[in-house]
């Protein structure tokens, strides 16, 4: 028997003795409680259907707040990263100025060249007997060296070659980082990642450290290599900070390392330096947003936070340092293969149970 | 050894007919409020205690043993053999809810102050302030419990008398004297939470304006439906739970008034500004169970020894929403405490007690709050 019937059963059956039976009592008791269960069912039903349609709203609206929130994180990325090639400019500048000024000067030098070897190819042209063509040369060699030309000459084109080569390089990289990686991933080179990144931070690296670059025979990994190029430069950009803070002010040189090897089913990346190295109490907060130990203007504490991001959320990497201050700090960006990813199952899909 | 007594009327003749009693210290009386208001019940209960202090309460449905009750008053007499008792009354005039806690604990402090039980007017106090006020004055090793008087389900007038008739609103405090006493305590609801979480945002005290910045009653006039006529009393289909974080625990709120032009909703407590609120709905089962554990709460303070007199406080809303099977929490609570206690009390406008004795006292809605006394 039900609880509530065995209620109203002993109500007016039991406890009105010896009164009797109080049926018409007992009918209205039952009635009351059929009444009332259909209403709090009503009611109930009511608020679970509301609840679950405010529910439902409050959802699509986070779902609208979130694809908000990716697509300023999204900007928010794309313009740290032109905020650091920004801040590289002036370095790149004189990166591409060095090839413009010798490409320059050799194409002075062969423009200079340039009448005495149309002399000697006229003179070729033109002498009627050999005596001409001798006593010909002759002036010519007089007045520019025709030996010297010939030795410099190429040595002129190979300079303007390799000028033009490398302005070339330094453009592609800057390009690299300028565009916006696709929304897919894509088969990236990681070597070619820190090249373009060694290349856009060449300047400020030359200057305060000797760099040893070991770049292994590594496999692609799926990743956004404008992205992967934007955590190498941060780290390289880093180092020469470190490596200046340490050893500027004694007029010596630091020393930087980069290298790529292959652990596994990872490739790693190792961007190790001999500078400053960061304070015991430093290295928990290195990778919160807007912790920054540079001087004002020089950092805005998000270059590691966007960095590690990058590496663990996007690319489901890991981002770790080991630093001793005063010594120096080593950091290891580790990134899954294509191998490895594919042996993953996918996150986004449920597990099924068999 | 406490000797207690319970007697019930259901109307005057029967209550001025009875006989001078036993010496009782203290009676409990505890019933619909016209009771309260008629010089002739009071005229009886003096003839029948002429030396006893005499407390009583307006409430929305009294306990007696385990039966639930409308439109009687039950009045509980009580004879400590060791501990001492006194009762004091603040009006609430003017005051704030807080100063009149606090007028009444300076007033109850005494040597050996041992536990303070506390009724109060069930409508115009700010539960939170009042039990504010009275645990700041009060010291740490006296133990609080009480209730909020109330007016059946119409959430009018109340009344809390001592000694006497009285229409002024105000609050009575009993304070238990003596190391004899062991007093139990313990307060659960049993609700559960439903629906979105919402952001409290305008408030000022004890009344709501605004739920993500929306307002407040709009939303129990779409929750409610046809039953938003019944209001303030149909709210408590709905109470809310209140905390200060997203996550953690919280107090059960209900209403006990509507504004209607200003929008706003009256609570007995506090909800403060910037903290989270979430709509609750009864689950009958669990509003059972809640009883039962308050009640194994309140017997563990004890310490073995078996409570002597319980008094049970239970909330308008859970009668309300149990409406026939009300009396299922109060057996529940009876075959905790098993059948030596005697068991009094009322459905109230807010209970006052810790959840367990170690816990912080608070003022609650929606549970079923015990306090157990035994003497040594």
């Amino acid at each position: 028997v039900h609880k509530l019937l065995e209620r109203q059963l002993r109500k007016c059956f039991v406890e009105s003795w010896p009164n009797g039976a109080d049926f018409s009592r007992f009918c209205e008791m039952v009635e009351a409680a059929y009444h009332a269960g259909d209403e709090d069912r009503a009611l109930l039903d009511r608020a679970i259907e509301l609840a679950s349609s405010e529910l439902f709203e409050r959802n699509r609206q986070l779902e609208h707040e979130l694809a908000a929130v990716q697509r300023l994180e999204l900007e928010l990325r794309q313009a740290e990263k032109l905020r650091a090639v920004g801040q590289l400019a002036a370095g790149v500048a004189h990166e591409i100025n060095t090839p413009i000024q010798y490409v320059g000067d050799s194409l002075t030098f062969l423009l200079e060249t340039l009448p005495c070897l149309v002399g000697v190819v006229r003179l070729a042209q033109t002498a009627s007997s050999l005596e001409e063509l001798r006593a010909g040369l002759t002036r010519l060699d007089e007045a520019a060296d025709i030996e010297f030309v010939l030795e410099q000459v190429p040595k002129a084109l190979e300079l303007t070659q390799d000028g033009v080569r490398r302005v070339a390089a330094i453009v592609v990289a800057m390009k690299d980082f300028g565009r916006p990686d696709a929304r897919e991933k894509t088969s990236t080179d990681v070597n070619r990642c820190v090249e373009a990144s060694m290349l856009v931070a060449q300047n400020e690296l030359k200057n305060v450290a000797d760099v040893q670059v070991e770049l292994g025979n590594v496999p692609e990994v799926p990743g956004y290599p404008g992205e992967l190029g934007q955590v190498v430069l941060n780290l390289l950009v880093n180092a020469a900070h470190a490596v200046a803070a340490r050893f500027a002010d004694r007029g010596e040189r630091g020393l930087i390392l980069a290298r790529t090897s292959q652990e596994g089913d990872q490739v790693v990346v190792t961007i190790a330096d001999n500078g400053a190295g960061i304070l015991p109490e430093h290295q928990l907060r290195i990778f919160e947003p807007f912790f920054t130990t540079k001087e004002l203007g020089k950092g805005t504490g998000q270059g590691l936070a966007i960095a590690r991001s990058i590496v663990v959320d996007k690319h489901q990497g890991t981002l770790t340092f080991h630093s001793v201050a005063g010594e120096g700090t080593t950091f290891w960006l580790r990134l899954p293969t294509e191998a490895s990813v594919a042996s993953q199952p996918s996150r986004a899909r449920p597990a099924r149970s068999t | 050894m406490m000797k207690v007594t319970q007697e019930v009327w259901g109307g005057q003749e029967a209550l001025s007919s009875m006989p001078v009693a036993d010496e009782a210290g203290l009676v409990l009386a505890l019933g619909a409020p016209h009771f309260l208001r008629d010089p002739g019940v009071w005229q009886g209960l003096r003839a029948r205690w002429p030396r006893a202090s005499l407390v009583a309460a307006s409430t929305a449905g009294e306990i007696c043993g385990t039966r639930v009750l409308d439109e009687s008053l039950v009045a509980t007499s009580i004879r400590f053999e060791r501990t001492r008792t006194r009762c004091e009354r603040v009006a609430i005039d003017q005051a704030s809810s807080e100063a009149v806690g606090q007028q009444l604990a300076e007033r109850l402090l005494g040597p050996e102050l041992r536990h303070v039980f506390v009724l109060s007017d069930g409508t115009k106090v700010n539960g939170s302030g009042l039990v504010r006020g009275l645990t700041r004055s009060l010291p740490a090793n006296v133990t609080l419990t009480g209730g909020l008087a109330g007016d059946g389900a119409r959430f009018g007038r109340t009344y809390v008398c001592l000694d006497e008739p009285s229409e002024a609103e105000a609050v009575v405090g009993i304070g238990f004297y003596g190391s004899d006493l062991r007093v139990g305590m313990g307060s659960l609801g049993g609700w559960d939470s439903f629906g979105p979480e919402r952001r409290i945002t305008r408030s000022e005290g004890n009344v709501l304006f605004e739920l993500d910045g929306q307002p407040a009653l709009a939303l129990y006039e779409k929750y409610l439906g046809e039953h938003a006529a019944g209001l303030p009393a149909s709210a408590l289909m709905f109470p809310l739970t209140v905390r200060a974080e997203r996550e953690g625990v919280g107090v059960v709120r209900t209403i006990t008034a509507v504004d209607r032009a200003a929008g706003s909703l009256t609570f007995v407590g506090e909800v403060p500004s910037g903290h989270f609120a979430r709509l609750m709905r009864a689950n009958f089962d669990r509003l059972v169970d809640g009883a039962i554990g308050a009640a194994k709460t309140s017997l563990s303070a004890l310490t073995g020894r078996s409570a002597e007199l319980a008094i049970l406080i239970s909330c308008v809303g859970r009668k309300l929403v149990l409406k026939q099977r009300i009396e299922e929490e109060v057996e529940g609570v009876e075959r905790v405490l098993g059948p030596k206690p005697v068991l009094t009390g009322f459905y109230s406008y807010g209970e006052i007690s810790p959840f367990t004795p170690e816990a912080r006292c608070e003022l609650h809605n929606q549970t079923m709050t015990i306090t157990t006394l035994a003497e040594a």
